[in-house]
């Protein structure tokens, strides 16, 4: 009997979403061009940003962002930290979040211009997506574990 | 008497003018963020930053262009001054043929990563038309001024 639900396909379950930060650390060197940090995203899941935030010593510093699994890069020139990330107060929010596929790299690019060592930290805040059908796809089964 | 009690539509709930007491946080982001329908669009697409810089010395003015893919979303306006004398700014869409807005300083108009300024509702760049950025230091002291001005926003 049509309409009845009996052959209509499952329904496609939300994520579930796990809070998650994902940290890069760099002491950039003094008037240094090009400063690579590689971010791993880990296996177990893709990664959904909702935030950048970060920390530096000095604002005479600039980052470039790009995609390792895509090669793209986020910017067509590198943007000076405080135009980049905010503070734990104040986050730089992605009016859409961006979706990183699991397992993939995120390369930055630090460039300093104050001459000194910059100790710098972006971190991406978000969530790690997992599928409420297979919460513990991936290696680590982090979510299967703690139940 | 409790704002929530009035009703100017008898057998409706009153509604506050400013709905509910905002605090700065919540003023700063979920209030002011596009709306739903206005967020629709950008789903699935690749955030980008899009910025020009410039160094100018007192009172110059320069002019510059971004150039964005197609079918490119701006969201929102960033932008730093090295001098505390900033600069002024003025936007033109040579897609539209429109100005955006007025020659006005920087801090009327770009925010910083902290506090960005966020389009309410999202500018739409349908073709690779170049948006048109000038800027006019309004340092007088003679120190080179070094401008950043960021457009971020969603594209393919």
């Amino acid at each position: 009997m049509a309409g009845n639900g009996k052959n209509a396909p499952p329904p496609v379950l939300p994520p579930l979403r796990i809070p998650f930060d994902y940290v890069v650390n760099a002491v950039v060197p003094g008037n240094s061009t090009g400063f690579p940090v590689s971010l791993q995203i880990q296996q177990d899941a893709d990664f959904e940003v909702v935030f950048i935030v970060g920390t530096r010593t000095s604002n005479l510093a600039d980052v470039q962002m790009s995609d390792g699994a895509t090669g793209r890069s986020f910017s067509n020139a590198p943007v000076n930290v405080d135009n980049f990330f905010g503070t734990a107060q104040l986050p730089f929010p992605l009016v859409e979040p961006y979706i990183f596929a699991r397992s993939t790299s995120v390369n930055f690019a630090f460039r300093d211009t104050s001459g000194n060592p910059n100790t710098m930290q972006v971190v991406l805040r978000g969530y790690k997506l997992f599928p409420q059908q297979n919460p513990a796809q991936g290696s680590a089964g982090v979510i299967s574990q703690a139940q | 008497m409790s704002i929530w009690d009035r009703e100017r539509v008898p057998g409706t709930t009153g509604r506050h003018a400013l709905g509910l007491w905002l605090t700065y946080r919540k003023t700063a982001s979920p209030g002011y963020l596009p709306g739903a329908r206005s967020r629709a669009p950008l789903k699935f697409k690749v955030p980008a930053w899009y910025l020009v810089n410039f160094a100018l010395a007192a009172r110059l003015n320069a002019e510059d262009r971004v150039t964005t893919p197609p079918g490119f979303w701006l969201t929102q306006l960033i932008g730093s001054s090295s001098l505390a004398a900033g600069f002024r700014l003025q936007m033109y869409d040579s897609e539209k043929n429109q100005r955006l807005g007025d020659p006005i300083n920087f801090a009327n108009e770009l925010g910083s990563a902290a506090r960005p300024f966020i389009l309410r509702k999202p500018h739409f760049f349908a073709t690779r038309s170049p948006l048109l950025i000038r800027v006019q230091n309004q340092d007088t002291s003679g120190a080179t001024n070094n401008i950043q001005v960021v457009a971020m926003g969603y594209g393919e």
